[in-house]
């Protein structure tokens, strides 16, 4: 990043496959992700989504933040850091895990790749240099922002493996669910994990920028038979809600950049409460996250199924079929119609005495219909956020 | 392996208080002490004025006034030099150049500093209130101090509320005229912070000095190393086990409870309760580990600021001392800091981390022997001063006073020094800065007030605590009240 | 002899005055604005003193007037426009130069050449510092209650003030740890602040500059973080710290209200230095000017200095001696310079390629905090710098109607210059060779800056007071410290807009909330005197 000059003209940078994004990119539709240009749309959401749930998408994710840590203390730092305990990770093997800040408030979430006991590598939304640094302090650790040096792309769906098959990656169907290991796609080295945001069979490929472009293509060699479409943000936002995962300052803001304090949540919060470990000796927030489990969440996010078909995006929520009657008592973070399951579905959070599952709570969603809204008043039932999750996604050898 | 009810890093002064006070509540405490005597800092501490009421009383300690140095000597390059004398706290001029008129609001401005510390010292003797704790003990306190400075009268209240985040160069200025007499007061209020007669909040840490001392000159009423003597003997007597010249390397922890403490030499000790009298950074940073602590706890440890300035000189000379002008028997504190300008540009040196080519003193004389503070000496990171050419710089000033200086001996104990011996980081005689921010609940900083910290059964006890530094063992004793409700 | 009687006579047309007359007349009051100068503004205006070329002579850029007052006083419709900044910079010695830019990314990128984590702190630093702006925002607004005083007004104030803290939601929920924060930034050095931030010394240089413009303070002094959140609680349409132009210079700002003031029928008699307030059994009741006529008005406020209205305007014996002790002592301190400069071209930078937004907005020169901290030194020896911080604009790049076309005009403000200079005083010579070495300061950073100079008027703490009235060329009218902020401004019991004398009123930066082109001393002094009416005042400020 800091060897490219910094021009007025152009504030955002460009991945390494930018070549090929821009050629697909018909729809000319960019989106800013950590000073990155990645597509938005690159011709059809709906197409887009649909190849990640029917074939396989490609998804630029280079403007990913990596931070590797190595020393002998790598790993104690790493427990530190988290909430779950990762003692006994493996090498090659990914933890998916938060870090909170002392009052138990979560800042960001990441998958840690173990290479060994004294190198780790995270990967996550938001920066982390100086909260990673500090933490480091009195560990034998390094913290160092690598970001710039790896091109990465997420390759999710259910053929996905199938399609690495044909590039003859050697044993790929083996790789375990949170799992990764070098590999050679078409004489280029390649890291591939078997990680991802879509709730199905997928993969996620990094590579030194110089081979980008080489593996770009290699995914989309055998287009003609099966259909591999570059994904755009937007696509990828469908499949992350319908796979439950949570985005930082999306659905709640990291305790690192919220302005007012109230608007931090904890684990339990996010339902995240089976990330936290408060077993583990020693890890920044545990004594607030005792306090805070004690206590139970005053809130919650949720899964909301909601009737009718008219996503509630933005929508306030209630506690009362009857308007008038109805008190406020949660919001909605994120919202869509989920075509793979016909269904209305919402994360978003609702207040302690609605959260249970199976309760009802009422949106009023306003839906633009020809230049004016329309307000309806629709029940939802909390369920569980992870709306799809498919058993390809676990199961190894994997589907081809 | 040996089992304490409590564990003192540290035999400084607020240790030895803590320990005594512990002792004599039935307590088996044993002291840990680096050097090979106690005391600490309050070694090179050049007078002490007197020893809290509350102390005395808790320890049952009695320590005679001496009573050769109630003079206070403001040396002048034309040698007329302005001397006070102090007797029980009310202040004369013996000899003076400031006018009549100058002398009367000398005197008066320091009454109103009296005044005003008198409310602020019933903070100084008490643990900090916490602010929105959502306890009802510490909104109680918090109405009550507020209520004491309204007891001020509407005048002085409001005249305490403006002073307080004033500068003491512009409170002088708008009130006196003798050069002499403003550069002895910004003495007082600069000496051992970070802080110059121009920067805002020096009238504050001459009230927070008045409150400690009960005296703004701080006299040398009391010797310091009786002082510790019988702390050490209170001690002693109340059983308290004191190992000297034994370092402790780690304080042990478990599942966020302390167990004990390692020393250097691999011996362990066993104790739920620990006090540090070391200073914040090196309880947390070095002793305890940053690997326990929360990440902002550790940003806020970092960010306290610390750096000493102050440094000791002791010359031992040829001949008997006798100062230009000044009467042999007339002995006391001198000082010299001749004007606010003088001292303004000897603390723009500290700013950049260069001593000051003009230095500041003050001394006291023992027949051969001159013992002096030297300000602005800073602390330096990585390297340090060379202490050749501070003492020169020193002995200059001091020539101009003290004819035919014959040196004989000569010794310079800059903060990287006393940071060495005491394991105090940054060598500051206060452990901390004292400005605002790190004042009262502030001290040394959130979530380590109130003596208490992170860490269940660890506890602070030294200056870097509220009340701040100074030989008052007011730290020590509160941090030991602390404990001793904790233990209920 | 002018025989009206006004209802309200307003002395000295500043932008605070005129806000004030402005909400009086609005609610159907008789006023009057008297002004010295043939044209109103006071250190807000826009003077030609070069032909062709428009000066925004004192006060340069804007952000911190209240956007209630400028809605209130339909200051659009009288001709006010405000042009956001598209950028600032500090150009090193090195050739290279640090920007912030409207853009987010391509700020951090801009810092990150410098630093990585400072290009990440400082999202950090500005979401705490927005915080405080936040917390200090109703504070501006409130007549500040007097903590010795057992009246209910005052108890309930103060009350109030400690509801605010200690309300659950109020600000999203303050805790302990906020609130310590919120002493820590009013009382630290900002240079103290900027550490526990950011380890790159220009990146501390270029934020730390907003703490000491018009002050008499250094980096190093407790209590200038504070000035740099008095310099950041502005908005510019809900960007807050964010700083813009006023479109014609600062004088189009209180044009516009000199406009507004007469659509509610409000008079403003121009060219008339008051002499002296009358007063009669300790109530004030009319104004002398120097003329001899008088002007006779129920109620007298201030513009002016708490210096210049009672060391100047009041006699002394109508004042008790206290009170007047402590005006004598009121801090009020000559540390800012300013130089108008007409150019022949736009200045090439070294270092800022032509066309950057980063050098369409303020620029700057100092490399570190210790060289600035140095330029205190030197003010404080009766000095001026010898590396002084100079805050430079150019608004005729985004305002033509500042110069004639292809030229410029560039306003320096320059911190410090002493109001007393040691070793003689000022002299002619003395402000030539001052504005000559600041000017030479500026050259070396530019390829052509020397050789483009059409004129330059050069302004000293001196002319700064001769030509605006303000005590010592103090553009704050009165320091923005501890001492002197809240409660204790400008005298301690005297904060909320009265005066020891009946009638006479405060309403000037002297008082509560300080300077700057704010307004809010001018709003909070005619609500205060509408209530003593008892009327209501009219505005979304409240």
């Amino acid at each position: 990043m800091n060897t490219s000059k910094i021009s007025y003209k152009k504030p955002l940078l460009e991945t390494p496959f930018h070549e090929r994004t821009s050629e697909h990119c018909y729809a000319n539709d960019w989106y800013r992700w950590a000073g990155y240009k990645v597509a938005k749309e690159y011709s059809s959401t709906e197409l887009e989504y649909t190849s990640m749930r029917n074939t396989a998408g490609v998804i630029d994710i280079t403007p990913m933040h990596k931070y590797d840590i190595k020393g002998e203390d790598a790993k104690k730092f790493i427990n530190k850091l988290i909430t779950k305990d990762i003692t006994n990770i493996q090498s090659n093997q990914v933890a998916y895990g938060i870090w909170c800040n002392e009052d138990g408030m979560v800042i960001d979430d990441g998958t840690i790749f173990c290479f060994n006991e004294n190198h780790f590598r995270i990967f996550c939304a938001e920066r982390n240099l100086n909260w990673f640094s500090d933490t480091a302090t009195g560990f034998n650790a390094s913290v160092e922002d690598i970001s710039p040096s790896i091109a990465a792309l997420a390759f999710q769906g259910p053929l996905s493996c199938k399609i690495l098959n044909l590039l003859k990656v050697e044993n790929i169907e083996n790789l375990k669910p949170f799992h990764f290991n070098n590999y050679n796609i078409e004489n280029h080295n390649v890291t591939i994990s078997r990680t991802g945001f879509s709730g199905d069979l997928g993969y996620e490929i990094w590579c030194d920028p110089s081979q980008a472009i080489d593996v770009w293509d290699s995914l989309f060699k055998f287009n003609r038979d099966y259909k591999v479409l570059a994904a755009g943000m937007n696509a990828l936002e469908m499949v992350r809600i319908e796979a439950g995962f949570i985005q930082p300052n999306v659905d709640f803001m990291s305790a690192e950049q919220a302005l007012r304090p109230n608007r931090m949540r904890n684990p339990y919060e996010l339902g995240l409460g089976w990330l936290v470990n408060l077993d583990k000796e020693y890890f920044t927030g545990k004594q607030a996250l005792i306090r805070h489990k004690e206590k139970g969440p005053e809130k919650k996010l949720v899964g909301l199924d909601i009737e009718g078909d008219k996503p509630a995006v933005g929508s306030v929520l209630y506690d009362n079929s009857k308007k008038n009657q109805a008190k406020e008592i949660g919001i909605v973070t994120a919202a869509m119609w989920s075509p793979v399951l016909k269904s209305n579905i919402a994360i978003g959070f609702v207040s302690k005495e609605h959260y249970k599952l199976g309760s009802n709570v009422y949106a009023e969603i306003y839906h633009p219909e020809e230049l004016d809204y329309r307000k309806i008043w629709a029940e939802c039932k909390v369920v569980k956020k992870q709306f799809f999750n498919n058993p390809r996604r676990n199961e190894t050898p994997a589907f081809t | 392996m040996k089992k304490f009810d409590v564990i003192i890093i540290g035999g400084g002064h607020n240790g030895l208080v803590a320990s005594s006070y512990l002792s004599k509540k039935g307590k088996k405490v044993l002291v840990i002490e680096k050097n090979e005597n106690v005391g600490g800092l309050a070694e090179y501490a050049e007078s002490l004025n007197c020893i809290s009421p509350i102390i005395k009383k808790e320890l049952g300690i009695n320590v005679n006034n001496i009573n050769h140095s109630n003079n206070i000597i403001s040396l002048e390059d034309n040698q007329n030099h302005t001397i006070l004398s102090d007797k029980n706290g009310k202040l004369s001029f013996v000899q003076t150049n400031a006018d009549e008129n100058d002398q009367k609001k000398f005197l008066s401005i320091i009454n109103n500093y009296k005044l005003f510390s008198k409310t602020l010292g019933a903070f100084m003797f008490q643990k900090p209130p916490r602010v929105k704790s959502g306890k009802r003990a510490d909104l109680f306190q918090l109405i009550s101090m507020g209520w004491k400075i309204r007891k001020l009268g509407k005048k002085n209240m409001r005249e305490l509320l403006r002073v307080i985040g004033l500068n003491i160069a512009d409170d002088l200025e708008d009130n006196l005229n003798s050069n002499n007499l403003m550069g002895l007061l910004s003495h007082e209020a600069v000496l051992g912070t970070n802080l110059g007669p121009r920067s805002p909040g020096s009238i504050l840490t001459l009230l927070y000095k008045q409150a400690i001392n009960d005296n703004i000159f701080n006299l040398n009423k009391i010797e310091v190393a009786e002082y510790i003597n019988q702390l050490e003997d209170c001690c002693n007597k109340n059983t308290v086990e004191i190992i000297k010249s034994s370092e402790v390397k780690k304080i042990l922890t478990q599942n966020n409870s302390v167990t004990g403490v390692q020393l250097t030499n691999g011996e362990v000790f066993e104790s739920k309760y620990v006090m540090s009298n070391a200073d914040p950074k090196t309880t947390y940073l070095n002793l305890l580990g940053a690997e326990i602590l929360d990440t902002d706890f550790i940003r806020r440890t970092k960010n306290f600021r610390n750096k000493g300035n102050v440094a000791k000189l002791e010359l031992a000379l040829e001949n008997e001392i006798n100062i230009n002008n000044i009467d042999k028997k007339m002995n006391g504190k001198f000082i010299y800091a001749p004007g606010i300008k003088y001292i303004e540009h000897a603390f723009n040196a500290n700013k950049y981390n260069k001593y000051s080519e003009n230095p500041c003193l003050e001394f006291y004389v023992n027949q051969k022997t001159l013992s002096a503070n030297v300000y602005y000496v800073p602390y330096l990171i990585n390297t340090n001063h060379k202490e050749n050419e501070i003492i020169e710089r020193c002995v200059s000033v001091l020539s101009k006073f003290i004819p035919d200086m014959k040196i004989v001996k000569q010794k310079l104990i800059t903060p990287n020094k006393m940071e060495e011996k005491f394991n105090i980081t940054g060598g500051h005689w206060h452990h901390g800065d004292l400005e605002i921010d790190q004042l009262l609940m502030m001290r040394p900083f959130y979530g380590s007030a109130q003596y208490s910290t992170p860490i269940n059964g660890l506890y602070l006890c030294g200056a870097g605590t509220h009340p701040g530094g100074g030989v008052t063992g007011i730290n020590g004793l509160n941090a030991a009240k602390k404990v001793i409700e904790d233990l209920k | 002899m002018n025989k009206t009687k006004y209802d309200v006579a307003i002395i000295g047309g500043g932008h605070n005055g005129l806000t004030t007359a402005c909400y009086l007349a609005k609610a159907g009051l008789k006023v009057i604005v008297v002004e010295r100068h043939e044209y109103v503004g006071g250190a807000a205006v826009s003077r030609e003193l070069h032909p062709g070329w428009t000066y925004s002579n004192c006060s340069y850029v804007c952000s911190l007037l209240r956007p209630e007052i400028f809605r209130d006083l339909e200051l659009s419709k009288h001709g006010l426009q405000i042009i956001p900044y598209e950028g600032s910079a500090s150009m090193l010695n090195d050739g290279r130069f640090y920007a912030h830019y409207q853009d987010h990314d391509l700020t951090y990128r801009s810092i990150a050449q410098f630093s990585k984590k400072d290009a990440e702190a400082y999202d950090r630093f500005g979401k705490d510092v927005m915080r405080q702006c936040k917390i200090i925002k109703p504070l501006l607004k409130m007549t500040p209650p007097d903590p010795t005083s057992f009246k209910p007004k005052d108890i309930m104030g103060l009350f109030e003030f400690a509801k605010y803290f200690a309300a659950k939601d109020e600000l999203g929920g303050l805790g302990e740890k906020e609130i310590y924060d919120t002493i820590r930034f009013w009382t630290m050095s900002v240079r103290d602040y900027l550490e526990e931030y950011f380890e790159s010394d220009i990146v501390k240089v270029h934020l730390a500059g907003s703490a000491i413009i018009g002050t008499a303070l250094g980096p190093y002094s407790p209590g200038s973080a504070y000035v740099l959140l008095h310099h950041y609680m502005g908005e510019v349409d809900g960007t807050v710290g964010a700083w813009g132009y006023s479109r014609g210079g600062m004088g189009s700002i209180t044009k516009a209200m000199a406009s507004s003031l007469k659509s509610n029928n409000g008079e403003i008699k121009a060219g008339s230095p008051v002499s002296q307030i009358l007063i009669k059994n300790n109530k004030s009741y009319g104004l002398v000017l120097e003329n001899g006529d008088e002007i006779y008005a129920d109620k007298i406020v201030s513009n002016l200095d708490v210096k210049r209205t009672f060391l100047k305007v009041v006699e002394e014996k109508e004042l008790p001696s206290d009170f007047y002790k402590a005006v004598k002592n009121f801090k009020i301190r000559g540390s800012s310079g300013k130089l108008n400069i007409a150019l022949d071209d736009l200045p090439i930078w070294k270092s800022i390629p032509v066309g950057d937004p980063a050098g369409t907005g303020d620029l700057h020169i100092t490399q570190n905090i210790e060289e600035m901290e140095g330029a205190y030194d030197d003010w404080k020896d009766g000095k001026w710098s010898q590396f002084p911080y100079v805050d430079m604009c150019i608004p005729s790049i985004n305002d033509p109607t500042m110069a004639p076309q292809g030229k410029h005009y560039m306003s320096v403000f320059i911190q410090y210059v002493p109001y007393n200079l040691a070793n003689g005083g000022w002299t002619e010579e003395k402000r030539l060779e001052f504005g000559k070495h600041v000017m030479n300061r500026i050259g070396n950073y530019s390829t052509n800056f020397n050789d483009i100079i059409n004129h330059a008027e050069i302004r000293t703490p001196k002319e700064i007071e001769a030509e605006v009235g303000l005590t010592e060329g103090n553009i704050f009218q009165g320091e923005l410290t501890m001492d002197q902020l809240m409660f204790n401004r400008p005298v301690p019991g005297y904060a909320q807009y009265k005066t020891p004398i009946k009638n006479l009123y405060m309403c000037g930066s002297s008082t509560h909330p300080g300077g700057g082109v704010m307004g809010a001393p001018g709003v909070n002094a005619a609500r205060e005197i509408l209530k003593d009416l008892k009327m209501k005042i009219s505005t979304h400020y409240i």
